[in-house]
C-alpha cells in the first residue's frame, strides 16, 4: 500500500475515532436545513423553489465548519512536520488531506441529500441531479477552502477568518450547483452549468496543492 | 563538494523581523559525528535546527545533504532526517500502538526493529492503550521510540531530554550512541550535558 | 528595464525614491482629477436619456476600472513574491489592497446612487454589481487576513497566497455571477458603455480614470513608505531595546 492511501486511511480513521469534527459537520448539514422551512414558511410551493438552494447553502456551511480543521490540528500537535519529513511531498499531504476530507464530509452530504431533498419537498424526479451536482460540487469546495484553511494555521487562530476568506471563494460553486437545479425544475436543462461546475474542479486542482503547501510552510517560518 | 559530509551548512546566517539571530555558521557532519548546539534560552538553537531541517528558508547560505542542496521537508524520496521537536505528533485518541505503527509503515521500517525499540524503552505495556493516557515523560518517550526505529541518517533533536528522568536519559543516550554506530550523524540542541565520547559542541 | 527592477528592489533605496517622488504623482493626480471634475461636470453634455444624473459616471466607471486594475496588478506582484521571492513584492501587494478595496468600494456606492434615478432602487442584482461586491469582499477578506499577523513579513506572504487564489477564482467568480444573472434576471438593464459612448464625455472620463491611476501610485508609494519606516522602526527598537546575544 502506498503512502498516499496511508496518508487517507489515518485521516478517516481519527475521524472515526471521533477526534476531528467530521460529525458534528454533518449534523450541522441536517440541522441548517430545517432552518429554511422554519424561517421562510412551509408552503410547499415556496419550499420547492428554494429546495435545492438551501441544501446547497446547508452543504456550503458543512464544509466551511470542517475545513478549519482540516490541517490544524495536525499542525499543532507536530504530526505535520513529522509527515513532511517522511519522503512525501507536502503538497502530495495537502491532496490526502483534501481527499479524506472529501471522503468524510462531501460524500456523506451526498448521501445524505435524497433524504433532506425529500424533507424540504423537493421533487423527488429531481434528486438525481442534486446528488450529481454535490458530487461534482463538494470536491470543489474541499480543494477551494484548504488554501485558506492552512493560512488559519499560519495565524494560529481560526474561525470565523477563515470563513471571511473562504466564502467568498466558494461562490461560484453555490451558484453553478444551485443553478444547475433552479435550471432543470424551470426546464431549460442543468447541464450547461454542470459542465461549468465539473471545469472548477480540474483547476483548482491544479492550483490548490502548490497554493496551500506554501502555506504550510509560512506557518512554519 | 565533499560526498563525505552528510550535512552541511555553508555560511548560514538568518534573520527574523530585522533581528539576526545567527549569523556566518558553518557546520559539516561525517558518519558517526555528533555536534550539541549549545546557548541561552532565545539564542537562536531551535532556529538554527529549523533551518537545517527544511522548515524555514535560511536568510542567506546554502545546506546540503549528501552534497546536494535539496532540503528533506521538500522533495526527499525517503526520511532524510529524524526530527524531534517540542511537539510530540501523537494523536491521543489513537492507542499507542496505532500511533508508532502508522509511521513505522510510512517509513517502512522492518517489524524485527520495530519491536526492539518498543522493548528497549519497556513499552510493551502501553501498547494497546490511548495515547492521551500517558503523562508527558511518557509521551516524550514514545517520540523517542519513534525516533529509534526512524530510518533516516541524520537526526536532528530539540531538547530531546526534556520530561525525562535519569534512567530515560541513560536510554536516550544509549539510543544515540547506536545511532552513531551505525554511520548516522545527530544534531542535538540541548542545555543539558548528555555524556557522548567525541561530541562537536557549537555555542550560538 | 531590467535596471530599474534591480534599482527599486533594495527597501531603503525605494523607500528614498518613493520620498523624493510622491509628491509629483500628487500633483499629477490633482492636475488631472481636476480638469477631469471640470470637464465632466461643466463642460460635458447631458445624456438625452438620463440628463444630469449620467455625471456620476465619470466617479463610477473610473473607480470600477481601478478596482479591478488594482487587483490584476496585486496578482502580478504577488506571483514576483513567490515565485521569485522579491523582497519588495509582497509589501507591494499588500499595500495596494486598502486602495483597491477604496475604489470598490466608491464603485458600489456610486453604481447604488445612480441606479436610484435610473433603475428606480438602491441595488439591483446586476450581474456587475453583484461581482463587484463579491470583489470587495475578497479585497476585505485579503486585508484581515494579512492583518491578523504579528510578524509583518509573514502577513505579507500570507496575502500573495491569499491574492493568487483570488487571482484563480476572479474569472470563475465574474463567469459564474454572469450566468446566474441570466437565468433570474433577463437583460433589461440599460448599457452604458461600449464605443458608443460620445467623445465628449470620453474625454473626462479618461482624464478621470488618469487621475485615479496617479491616485493609486501616489498612495502606493505612500502606504509603502508607512511600512518600509514601520519595519525599520522595529528593528532598530530590537538593536537597541531588547537583549543581545
Amino acid at each position: 500500500m502506498n503512502k498516499f492511501c496511508r496518508l487517507i486511511l489515518r485521516d478517516i480513521h481519527l475521524v472515526i475515532k471521533g477526534s476531528s469534527d467530521a460529525a458534528a459537520a454533518l449534523l450541522f448539514y441536517l440541522l441548517a436545513i430545517i432552518m429554511f422551512p422554519l424561517s421562510s414558511g412551509t408552503e410547499s410551493t415556496l419550499l420547492t423553489s428554494i429546495a435545492g438552494g438551501a441544501i446547497w447553502v446547508a452543504a456550503l456551511f458543512s464544509s466551511l465548519l470542517s475545513l478549519d480543521r482540516l490541517f490544524r490540528s495536525d499542525f499543532e500537535d507536530g504530526s505535520l512536520e513529522q509527515l513532511a519529513l517522511s519522503g512525501i511531498s507536502l503538497e502530495t499531504i495537502v491532496l490526502s488531506k483534501c481527499f479524506a476530507h472529501w471522503l468524510t464530509n462531501g460524500l456523506p452530504i451526498v448521501i445524505l441529500s435524497p433524504i433532506l431533498a425529500l424533507i424540504i419537498g423537493l421533487d423527488f424526479s429531481y434528486w438525481w441531479i442534486l446528488c450529481l451536482t454535490l458530487l461534482i460540487g463538494t470536491p470543489s469546495l474541499t480543494l477551494i477552502g484548504a488554501t485558506p484553511a492552512a493560512l488559519s494555521c499560519a495565524i494560529g487562530k481560526g474561525g470565523v477568518l477563515t470563513a471571511l476568506i473562504i466564502l467568498p471563494l466558494m461562490l461560484p460553486v453555490l451558484i453553478l450547483g444551485s443553478g444547475a437545479i433552479t435550471a432543470e425544475i424551470s426546464g431549460l436543462g442543468g447541464f450547461g452549468h454542470i459542465y461549468a461546475l465539473t471545469a472548477i474542479l480540474p483547476l483548482s486542482l491544479l492550483a490548490v496543492p502548490f497554493l496551500a503547501s506554501k502555506a504550510l510552510r509560512l506557518g512554519w517560518e | 563538494m565533499n560526498k563525505n559530509f552528510l550535512i552541511q551548512a555553508q555560511d548560514l546566517s538568518f534573520e527574523r523581523s530585522g533581528r539576526i539571530i545567527f549569523s556566518s555558521l558553518n557546520i559539516s557532519l561525517e558518519e558517526g559525528q555528533i555536534i550539541f548546539i549549545k546557548g541561552k534560552n532565545g539564542s537562536g538553537k531551535t532556529s538554527l535546527l529549523r533551518c537545517l531541517a527544511g522548515f524555514t528558508p535560511t536568510t542567506s547560505g546554502k545546506i546540503l545533504w549528501y552534497g546536494n542542496e535539496v532540503l528533506p521537508a521538500f522533495y526527499s524520496e525517503e526520511p532524510l532526517v529524524a526530527w524531534l521537536g517540542h511537539l510530540d505528533a501523537i494523536k491521543g485518541s489513537l492507542t499507542v500502538k496505532e500511533n508508532l505503527l502508522f509511521f513505522s509503515k510510512i517509513w517502512s521500517v522492518k517489524s524485527n526493529t520495530f519491536n526492539k525499540c518498543i522493548k528497549k524503552l519497556s513499552f510493551e505495556k502501553f501498547m494497546n492503550f490511548p495515547a492521551s493516557w500517558l503523562s508527558a515523560g511518557e509521551k516524550r518517550r514514545l517520540s523517542l521510540i519513534r525516533l529509534s526505529f526512524c530510518p533516516a541518517k541524520v537526526w536532528i533533536l530539540d531538547e530531546p531530554s526534556t520530561f525525562l528522568d535519569s534512567d530515560n536519559r541513560e536510554i536516550l543516550i544509549g539510543i544515540m550512541n547506536t545511532h552513531l554506530k551505525n554511520k548516522g550523524a545527530i544534531v542535538c540542541a540541548t542545555h543539558d550535558s548528555l555524556k557522548i565520547s567525541n561530541a562537536l559542541e557549537l555555542t550560538l | 528595464m531590467q535596471n530599474i527592477f534591480n534599482f527599486l528592489a533594495n527597501p531603503s533605496r525605494f523607500r528614498l525614491f518613493s520620498q523624493k517622488y510622491y509628491s509629483y504623482t500628487l500633483f499629477i493626480m490633482f492636475t488631472f482629477i481636476f480638469l477631469g471634475l471640470w470637464y465632466g461636470l461643466v463642460n460635458s453634455p447631458p445624456d438625452y436619456q438620463q440628463g444630469e444624473t449620467v455625471r456620476i459616471m465619470y466617479v463610477h466607471v473610473p473607480a470600477a476600472w481601478m478596482a479591478m486594475m488594482i487587483y490584476l496588478s496585486m496578482t502580478i506582484m504577488s506571483i514576483f513574491a513567490l515565485v521569485w521571492r522579491h523582497p519588495l513584492a509582497d509589501i507591494l501587494s499588500k499595500c495596494s489592497a486598502p486602495i483597491g478595496a477604496s475604489f470598490t468600494l466608491i464603485a458600489l456606492v456610486t453604481g447604488s446612487i445612480w441606479g436610484k434615478p435610473t433603475w428606480g432602487t438602491w441595488w439591483v442584482w446586476d450581474a456587475r454589481l453583484t461581482s463587484v461586491f463579491i470583489l470587495f469582499l475578497i479585497y476585505m477578506g485579503h486585508i484581515t487576513l494579512v492583518r491578523s499577523f504579528e510578524d509583518e513579513y509573514k502577513g505579507a506572504r500570507a496575502g500573495a497566497i491569499l491574492t493568487l487564489i483570488g487571482a484563480f477564482n476572479l474569472p470563475i467568480i465574474k463567469f459564474s455571477v454572469d450566468w446566474w444573472n441570466t437565468l433570474h434576471q433577463p437583460a433589461s438593464v440599460i448599457k452604458l458603455d461600449g464605443p458608443t459612448i460620445h467623445i465628449d464625455m470620453m474625454i473626462p472620463l479618461i482624464l478621470m480614470a488618469l487621475g485615479f491611476l496617479f491616485f493609486y501610485f501616489s498612495f502606493l508609494l505612500i502606504n509603502v513608505q508607512t511600512e518600509l519606516n514601520n519595519r525599520k522602526l522595529k528593528k532598530l527598537f530590537i538593536q537597541n531595546f531588547s537583549v543581545k546575544h
